[in-house]
């Protein structure tokens, strides 16, 4: 890499103040720990939530008896998962069948690497955040192919099938407009995404720079995590339960768990992309001249700023489990058409679009 | 600390090269290197750790509490809602399962190959812009191409 000698002096006294060098990458584990625990709470909430709204969207009532107001339904549910037993069908390929779920939680929980809830509050600030999530989010569907052929079932191999044929069809819509945003805000780091969004409040963010944008990124990342209206694969009056057919146990629960963090994921990359972020979205109001105080006021900006993304995030929670109860269900060729023929020359015009705007504006 | 790009590249290279003459500068210099790696990617290395073990885990937790299945060897067979299963499970199948991969593969790295492109487009003025139009171009004539021809019709 190319270092100024300017730059190399400060880096040598940098390293002068630090004595540890080796030991640097082991302070790191208390973040992650951190991001894990925070991963798990939301989930709980986000199952919660799915089963509170889809009751009161049904006119019933949802769970009440785990806890004050059923806020434990899913320790109940995930507890019951852990204890029961694990059926490995006879004449399937257990090491694969093993495997399936895990390399989708994985490459799910990977894409919380990049994304920031407050301006040093990200694990890794890499300057190519976005396009990690990108790539990451591709390996999904090699664990979902290995859970429906492993299984050994008719139904599942062609529910198997039909998820990664769904997920790569609308991984392409996506990833052209993330590039289209990438294009905007001149980075792909995440945190110069939100950056780029933070200048003039709630008229900057870039939803009314992308409005197909930020359609189609709805579309798509839905199809992604597999939801209604794109739901087919876990349909009962089609496949049974599509790749999930023969799993049971934790295995089962680890599936479930990939359904809710991919929806998180896909929340809040929705809201570092299009809402702005953690900025608090006042124009032209700075919150925090008011303070007169350093130490407290860094305390009270990462809340503040954790805060904020979740809110938005949440937005698009509920909206996604709303679509959920009043969309009816999409045929697979319905679904490739739209992701084929319709989002794709879309995204393409899209692109041409954002880089004349941007080449008129030099 | 996300780029170091000099205005003029060959004579900071000179200079850091003239830095590290010395022994001990060259091993300093090595080490800040190897420490700015290191701090980059150091929370993504354990975080590749850490998200397996989170994964694989629960995986043995059931194997104190689980009930034995060898004494119902029904449970084991293929599930095709309470009949036996008929036929082979890996027959053949539908030919445009494998085709949509196929025409994924196309698109996926010219997305990736207009990532670098889309970034700095104050470096690339005008003329970076329309090479990789034409890149596009040639991309877009063959989605037409395989749209006419029906490869992703009818599921």
């Amino acid at each position: 890499m190319i270092i100024d000698s300017v730059e190399v002096e400060t880096i040598n006294s940098f390293s002068k103040l630090e004595l540890l060098k080796e030991v640097y990458g082991l302070i790191s584990i208390l973040p992650i720990l951190t991001l894990l625990l925070g991963i798990t709470i939301e989930v709980l909430v986000i199952v919660w939530l799915e089963r509170e709204i889809s009751a009161s969207i049904q006119q019933r009532i949802g769970p009440e008896y785990a806890g004050p107001l059923g806020l434990l339904q899913a320790i109940a549910d995930g507890t019951k998962l852990l204890l029961k037993e694990d059926i490995l069908p006879s004449r399937g390929d257990i090491s694969l069948f093993s495997i399936g779920p895990s390399i989708a939680v994985i490459s799910v929980l990977l894409s919380f690497l990049v994304i920031p809830l407050g301006y040093h509050f990200v694990l890794a600030d890499l300057s190519i955040g976005v396009f990690l999530w990108i790539a990451i989010s591709s390996i999904a569907p090699i664990g979902l192919l290995m859970a429906g052929y492993s299984s050994n079932n008719k139904y599942s191999f062609s529910g198997g099938l039909r998820a990664a044929a769904q997920s790569i069809s609308y991984e392409i819509p996506l990833t052209f407009f993330v590039l289209a945003i990438s294009l905007l805000s001149n980075s792909s780091s995440t945190v110069d995404i939100v950056e780029a969004q933070s200048k003039y409040g709630f008229f900057g963010w870039n939803i009314w720079r992308q409005p197909i944008g930020f359609l189609v990124f709805l579309i798509s990342s839905l199809a992604e995590c597999e939801r209604l209206p794109f739901d087919l694969l876990e349909a009962e009056e089609e496949l049974v339960a599509g790749y999930q057919t023969e799993y049971s146990g934790i295995k089962y629960g680890l599936f479930y768990l990939v359904s809710y963090l991919n929806l998180l994921v896909s929340s809040l990359f929705v809201t570092v992309l299009y809402l702005g972020g953690w900025n608090l979205s006042i124009p032209y109001i700075s919150f925090f001249d008011f303070f007169q105080m350093n130490k407290a006021v860094g305390i009270l900006e990462m809340t503040m700023g954790i805060f904020i993304t979740l809110t938005k995030a949440y937005l698009f929670l509920f909206i996604s489990i709303t679509i959920r109860w009043t969309l009816p269900r999409m045929r697979m060729d319905q679904l490739l058409n739209l992701g084929w023929k319709f989002l794709l020359p879309i995204s393409l015009g899209n692109l041409l679009l954002t880089t004349s705007s941007q080449l008129v504006s030099l | 600390m996300k780029s170091f790009s000099g205005s003029n590249p060959h004579l900071s290279v000179f200079f850091s090269v003239c830095r590290s003459v010395s022994k001990e500068h060259r091993e300093e210099s090595e080490r800040t290197k190897w420490a700015l790696v290191m701090s980059e990617f150091a929370p993504i290395c354990i975080y590749l750790v850490i998200s397996p073990l989170v994964s694989l885990i629960p995986l043995g937790v059931p194997f104190p509490f689980a009930s034995n299945s060898s004494t119902y060897p029904e449970k084991l067979s293929a599930y095709e809602c309470g009949s036996d299963p008929s036929g082979d499970a890996r027959s053949r199948f539908d030919i445009r399962f494998y085709l949509v991969p196929i025409l994924f593969i196309i698109p996926d790295p010219e997305v990736t190959f207009s990532f670098p492109w889309a970034v700095p487009p104050n470096k690339i003025d005008l003329f970076g812009s329309w090479s990789m139009m034409a890149f596009l171009l040639i991309l877009t004539i063959g989605s037409l191409y395989e749209w006419k021809r029906g490869a992703s019709d009818r599921e």
